[in-house]
């Protein structure tokens, strides 16, 4: 077997991390994964979700809102860092606004997410259902 | 409400830390929670389960020792605050048990992680038993964890697949099957 060294990144390179095209990267124990283009179906799904999710807080007044392209810092492995980046997710009004002009990952000094929603893709299955 | 504030420990200070006492204490999101005192049943089972891996290990003629309630294993939860957890029962390579010699017995991020830990359930560890640190030991990659629940009479044998631990659960007395271990039997008689 072949040990390939991969660059890990911290969290603050993450956050400042570019190269150059539109690719959207998770981070994973420090290394930088890219994600996959969705199919139109699994977009249509997520935008969906996100509208009702959406119009649901608004119905309950409750002062959340839903979001797409949301990095979620989170703890697994050996303390390197990840963010996910789920489909959908719910947060606080505030959380959101504290965001703004900021890189839109939750980091450990803000609450967790209210809601994550993942929308299965055969690629994404075992990491969906298990990581 | 009255929100008490508490002192949070980092991992350098919970290494340090001691209270005068012979008290053992976990460390949760920087919390110290002191380890209740177990049950005679609950040590009779620790012991049982550590002869029983003993013996395994010696057979199998692996470079793996098997340690009981000593070893502190660092796992990742919540808001990244640091968080210690003390097995009742823990097989590490000989090696890192080597390296811990002279050091503080706890199993940090930079060693790799226990091949298994063994948790013995008592009615007030129940939740944290079967669900935190479920999660916990699942997310530091430990690739096998077993509870041994005297209440239930069963043991749950939890087998790491991407980062999800699959049940099998046998009856007390039922041999148990391990990926790691093969087949074996934690009895008390």
């Amino acid at each position: 077997m072949t040990i390939t060294k991969t660059k890990r990144l911290s969290f603050a390179e993450y956050l400042t991390y570019s190269d150059g095209t539109d690719t959207r990267y998770e981070l994973v124990d420090g290394e930088l994964v890219p994600m996959a283009l969705p199919t139109a179906n699994h977009g249509r799904i997520v935008k969906f979700l996100e509208r009702l999710l959406d119009s649901e807080i608004e119905k309950r007044k409750l002062p959340y809102i839903a979001v797409r392209d949301m990095g979620v810092r989170c703890p697994r492995g050996a303390g390197l860092a990840t963010v996910r980046i789920p489909d959908v997710v719910v947060i606080k009004l505030q959380d959101w606004e504290f965001l703004q002009d900021k890189p839109a990952v939750i980091d450990f000094d803000l609450e967790p997410p209210v809601l994550v929603v993942e929308v299965v893709s055969p690629a994404t299955k075992n990491v969906d259902y298990r990581r | 409400m009255t929100v008490a504030q508490t002192k949070r420990f980092s991992f350098a200070e919970y290494l340090t830390y001691s209270d005068g006492t012979d008290t053992r204490y976990e460390l949760v999101d920087g919390e110290l929670v002191p380890m209740a005192l177990g049950t005679g049943r609950h040590g009779q089972i620790i012991d049982c389960t550590y002869r029983v891996l003993s013996q395994k290990i010696t057979d199998m003629a692996k470079p793996w020792v098997v340690v009981q309630g000593q070893v502190g294993v660092r796992v990742p939860r919540g808001a990244g605050l640091a968080t210690v957890r003390i097995p009742d029962v823990v097989v590490i390579k000989l090696q890192d048990w080597e390296f811990l010699q002279d050091k503080p017995a706890v199993i940090d991020f930079d060693l790799e992680p226990p091949l298994l830990v063994v948790e013995v359930v008592s009615p007030s560890t129940k939740n944290i038993d079967y669900r935190t640190k479920r999660t916990e030991y699942a997310g530091r990659d430990i690739p096998e964890y077993w509870i041994v629940d005297p209440v239930e009479h069963k043991i749950s044998v939890l087998v790491n697949s991407d980062g999800w631990y699959d049940l099998q659960e046998f009856a007390m007395e039922q041999m148990i099957i391990s990926p790691t271990f093969g087949e074996l039997q934690i009895s008390l008689s």
